[in-house]
């Protein structure tokens, strides 16, 4: 084993010991901890077969293996950002709505609380004037 | 004695929000404290419709006044932009029942007592909408050189992605009846919405029409189009309008 392989392993190694760690401790929901123990995994196999990339790179026509492998994560790297974008979008959308139903919910406890004033006798036993019915 | 507790977990509704409605007027404000209580006293002095005030997560006096003077409004707790305040409105049209629901800015620019035209127009002619134009006939307005380039080139836009003729596409004075307002409760874009608006109708099939308007200038608070914010609505809804046609 050569000393890049050994150190490819080790930081595969080390990436894939971090994801577990998260995951374990529910720093990463379910679905998301899954995705990276699968990139971790990947990069791990990756760097155990890492002679066979070589064999794989010269076979399509790379002339350098770290070419194609740097090729390979940043096409994932982007995809995987374009998920979390896509994550982030969703929960914006989650969001608005959410802002929108507190406005609408406000609104009727007001109208709500306006109406139980009004219908509530005060101290004389006449009830305050209900609020004009026109908005 | 009574049962305050039992009153106040009950779900009842107010009186006032189970009223059978018509026409909802929606008015949409950010930061509008120096124009918004001469706008909606000049619609409580123009129409009998009722009417609701989106503020926007306003952080001048906006709230402070809507609640001094008594003026109906729902108030967001963050800033959604002008898409996420309509769709507000449209959905508290859509959860009371509202026919039809009217947009009318908050700033001054559109005279409510062209709201009975517009309703009109909406239901003589059968349609779904419809859009306040400053252009249909010539009535003065004529607006900067930029804004009338924005609107020149929006105005062919729409016409090739949909063939319609809109000659204000980025007028915001509109009247939706309630297919329409169920269909904004689902998808209103977020941002510079009008002329996707009018656009994503169009191709639903939804029925479009304009009806001549005047408007005025702003009577306070600030546009939120600048030269380099322009620059980006067009190229954004150009690029957005082309995407979503292609897939």
């Amino acid at each position: 084993m050569g000393v890049v392989h050994a150190i490819s392993l080790l930081v595969a190694g080390i990436f894939l010991g971090q994801i577990m760690l998260l995951a374990g401790r529910h720093r990463l929901r379910d679905r998301h901890a899954f995705i990276w123990v699968m990139i971790g995994g990947a990069a791990f196999a990756a760097a155990l077969g890492l002679p066979a990339l070589n064999a794989i790179s010269e076979a399509i026509g790379v002339a350098y293996m770290p070419s194609l492998v740097f090729l390979g994560a940043i096409y994932l790297i982007l995809t995987l950002l374009m998920y979390q974008t896509m994550v982030l979008s969703s929960h914006q959308d989650g969001i608005r709505t959410m802002a929108q139903e507190i406005a609408y919910l406000r609104r009727v406890v007001e109208m709500n609380q306006n109406e139980l004033e009004a219908a509530t006798p005060n101290a004389s036993g006449t009830a305050r004037p209900a609020e004009a019915s026109r908005s | 004695m009574p049962e305050p507790a039992a009153g106040l977990l009950r779900p009842f509704r107010s009186s006032i929000l189970r009223r059978v409605r018509d026409l909802l007027i929606i008015i949409p404000a950010y930061n509008e404290a120096d124009s918004i209580a001469a706008t909606v006293a000049e619609v409580r002095a123009a129409v009998d419709y009722d009417f609701i005030v989106v503020n926007d997560g306003s952080t001048d006096d906006t709230a402070r006044i809507l609640d001094r003077e008594g003026i109906p409004h729902l108030d967001l707790p963050i800033n959604l932009g002008i898409g996420g305040a309509m769709q507000t409105g449209y959905r508290y049209a859509y959860r009371e029942g509202y026919q039809y629901a009217a947009q009318l800015d908050g700033d001054g620019q559109h005279d409510p007592k062209d709201l009975p035209r517009l309703a009109h127009a909406l239901e003589d002619g059968g349609h779904d909408v419809v859009i306040g134009s400053r252009f249909v006939e010539e009535r003065g307005y004529r607006g900067g050189r930029a804004r009338r380039s924005g609107i020149y080139y929006f105005q062919h836009l729409i016409r090739f992605l949909t063939g319609l003729k809109v000659t204000d596409p980025t007028s915001g004075f509109r009247l939706a009846n309630r297919r329409v307002i169920e269909e904004f409760v689902k998808h209103y874009p977020v941002d510079y919405p009008e002329v996707e608006v009018v656009v994503s109708l169009a191709r639903r099939g939804y029925r479009l029409a304009e009806v001549p308007v005047d408007m005025r200038d702003r009577a306070g608070g600030v546009s939120s189009i600048t030269a380099v914010r322009s620059l980006y609505y067009m190229a954004k809804v150009t690029l957005f309008l082309v995407i979503r046609r292609v897939f």
